[in-house]
């Protein structure tokens, strides 16, 4: 069930009660239209009999008397569903002839028109019309009353003729409103399916003409925001590429400065320009994982191509060859051809990282492994040492950025797992931390999944 | 570098001065000489003028962009090794940059080291075939004598000892795999085998303890030839 600020079930709430209120009202109005009009028919039959019995009024002896022959009388009483009554009275009161037991009149009659009310005879409900009207300059009064039955069946019948429809139709409402509302919300229903299947980082604006009039004030206004985070995209990323050009160019220049002065062998503060010199590293090394990072962070759309984990570990290996025989640690490989999609320019940086962690971890005379190989579909890329390894609890907080395990030595910034954990979170590879069966030392390993279809290449 | 007691001769365009100075000094204590262009244009000039044995270009020059004054310089069919330095990566940058003819590619900041092992390796390409003597470290290969000396006393090769230290040494410092390596030398001769191969590198090892250059077995890829990283000596 939708949750409740939902404007579908807001939508669905107000209608109904709508529906049902218009429902209602109509089918009270139609009854008593329906009833009254009815009733107007019965009532004037029952006048008929009341002015027929004033006919049957005659003057004998200066007396009104009324005779009624037998035929008369059935044809003036008789009805298939209900009994009937008349009493006569004249003016003064005297009873001419009928039936005393109907109730009198409450109010004064008007002369010579029909007047209706209920009362009750025997306890049984009943209907009266009743006349007042003159015969032979005399006064004289007519009631002509029936039960209630015939009245009765008709109102059941009323009833039941328009209940029973807008009982159904009180039924289908709810179902009919309910498709109704929505196909009427499709619109925004499309607009969420169109935003839910783009890709991280698309921020191209998002087509408003074929969308619903109403919908399009909020596209423009989504496309104005989607627009404005582009540029400063644009602008961040420029930036990093700025701050990249403006920060290395002063630290090489520093770098060479010192490395030349370490050279020359009459400089009297050699030893503490190679102290100064790690640190400069450092410091490049730092600035370098910063924009690594913050370059691989944006939701950039990485461009994927297929390519080759073995060959870009082969690319790495001569610069990473030269930084372990400087530490005495054997550096080996394990190369099996295989293929993902994914960024080169990414895939090495994160590689770098992997074996540059290794190297910096691993003590002298050590041993690191380097392997590659396809896996179920997709690829492990793995990096083994000898070194100290990572304990268990360690193991999460990693790839967290400047977490470095306590108590290590060594030049690392905390920085570089972080960035391998981004570049393969990208690549929608996992990273996995372990101990190395080998090498006994830790293991970490990014898990390549399934190549993608060729579909997706497109998108 | 000052193999063969030749005096190498090195553009260096770059606008910051002060890095400039920094690797020009380096380089100079190296033996090199090393003439400084402060913009494209000047460095253009140079190249067009001089014709030194090697270029170092920064990307970022003033008056004409690193990549323009390559451009310029290959179109002129100037074969000079060409060296890039830029503060920027980008494996595209690196593809393009290939594509107009630079013959490496470094990352600010540079490490004079690293350097001067790229500056070393391209003249070794550039000079290997017209000039025949390779001087990697204490090592000196006389390459159509088809002999080594370690300092001034000659090392005792046989042929395929001789075949596999030329192949080696010709790609010093850089990883050589296992398939290259044999793909290389059977074609040269008949067919050979890994244990063969293993044979002759630990004969090898031993012939050039002396010299402080050493044949290195990368575990899985290959063999890597690891020359000193000695300064060139000024000539005498």
């Amino acid at each position: 069930m939708s949750p409740p600020n939902s404007l579908h079930r807001k939508l669905l709430r107000m209608l109904l009660s709508l529906v049902l209120l218009i429902m209602v009202s109509s089918a009270f109005v139609g009854y008593s239209i329906a009833f009254r009009s009815a009733v107007r028919a019965y009532d004037r039959t029952l006048f008929d009999t009341a002015l027929a019995i004033r006919e049957q009024v005659h003057i004998v002896d200066g007396k009104q008397t009324l005779n009624l022959i037998d035929e008369a009388e059935e044809v003036l009483l008789t009805d298939n569903f209900d009994q009937i009554f008349f009493r006569v009275f004249d003016a003064r009161g005297n009873e001419i002839g009928g039936n005393r037991s109907i109730p009198l009149p409450k109010e004064k009659l008007p002369k010579n028109k029909g007047y209706f009310y209920n009362a009750e005879i025997d306890g049984m409900p009943v209907r009266v019309a009743a006349l007042s009207t003159e015969k032979a300059q005399m006064s004289l009064t007519i009631l002509s009353a029936e039960t209630q039955v015939k009245r009765d069946n008709l109102v059941r019948e009323i009833l039941i003729g328009m209940l029973f429809p807008e009982l159904i139709l009180l039924c289908a409402a709810p179902v009919l409103i309910w498709f109704g509302i929505r196909a009427g919300l499709r619109p925004l229903e499309d607009l969420r399916r169109q935003l839910a299947s783009r890709s991280r980082g698309d921020l191209r604006p998002i087509g408003a003409s074929e969308m619903a009039y109403e919908i399009q004030p909020f596209i423009r206004q989504l496309n104005h925001l989607l627009c404005q985070l582009d540029e400063s995209r644009c602008v961040q990323d420029a930036f990093v590429s700025n701050a990249a050009h403006q920060l290395r160019t002063p630290i090489a220049a520093l770098y060479a400065q010192f490395e030349a002065m370490l050279r020359e062998s009459e400089n009297p503060h050699r030893t503490q320009i190679a102290q100064v010199l790690p640190a400069l590293r450092r410091l490049a090394r730092l600035i370098h994982q910063l924009l690594a990072l913050a370059r691989v962070e944006p939701a950039d759309e990485i461009k994927r191509q297929p390519t080759d984990l073995s060959s870009i570990v082969r690319d790495l290996a001569d610069g990473m060859l030269s930084r372990a025989i400087a530490k005495g640690i054997d550096l080996g490989f394990d190369l099996e051809p295989a293929e993902i999609r994914g960024s080169d320019v990414l895939l090495r940086e994160a590689i770098s990282n992997l074996i540059d962690n290794a190297i910096c971890y691993t003590p002298e005379n050590g041993r690191i492994t380097v392997s590659c190989r396809p896996d179920s579909g997709g690829a492990v890329l793995c990096v083994e040492d000898s070194g100290p390894g990572i304990p268990e609890e360690e193991r999460k907080k990693v790839f967290d950025r400047f977490y470095r395990l306590p108590g290590s030595a060594g030049e690392g910034s905390g920085l570089g797992l972080a960035i391998v954990w981004q570049i393969a979170r990208q690549h929608g590879a996992l990273s996995v931390i372990g101990e190395s069966s080998a090498l006994k030392g830790a293991s970490v390993s990014l898990l390549f999944g399934p190549l993608e279809k060729k579909a997706e290449d497109n998108a | 570098m000052a193999e063969n007691n030749k005096i190498m001769h090195i553009l260096l365009a770059e606008d910051d001065s002060l890095l400039a100075d920094g690797l020009a000094r380096a380089l100079r204590q190296s033996g090199y000489v090393v003439n400084w262009a402060r913009d494209g244009i000047e460095a253009d000039v140079c190249l067009a003028e001089r014709s030194p044995d090697l270029a170092i270009l920064d990307l970022g020059l003033p008056g004409m962009g690193g990549s323009e004054v390559l451009r310029r310089l290959r179109e002129r069919g100037q074969q000079i090794p060409a060296l890039i330095i830029t503060a920027r990566e980008a494996v595209n940058e690196r593809v393009r940059l290939l594509d107009l003819g630079a013959d490496d590619y470094l990352v600010k900041p540079i490490s004079i080291d690293e350097l001067e092992a790229r500056i070393r390796a391209l003249i070794r390409r550039g000079t290997a075939v017209s000039e025949s003597l390779v001087q990697l470290g204490r090592l000196r290969l006389d390459m159509s004598g088809k002999r080594a000396w370690i300092d001034s006393s000659s090392v005792d090769l046989t042929a395929k000892e001789w075949e596999v230290l030329e192949y080696l040494a010709l790609r010093a410092n850089k990883i050589v795999s296992k398939e290259q390596f044999m793909d290389s030398l059977c074609s040269m001769d008949h067919a050979i085998t890994p244990n063969a191969v293993e044979k002759y590198i630990s004969r090898l090892r031993i012939k050039l303890a002396p010299s402080g250059t050493t044949i290195r077995t990368v575990r899985g890829l290959g063999y890597y030839l690891e020359a000193p990283n000695e300064p060139a000596k000024q000539p005498a």
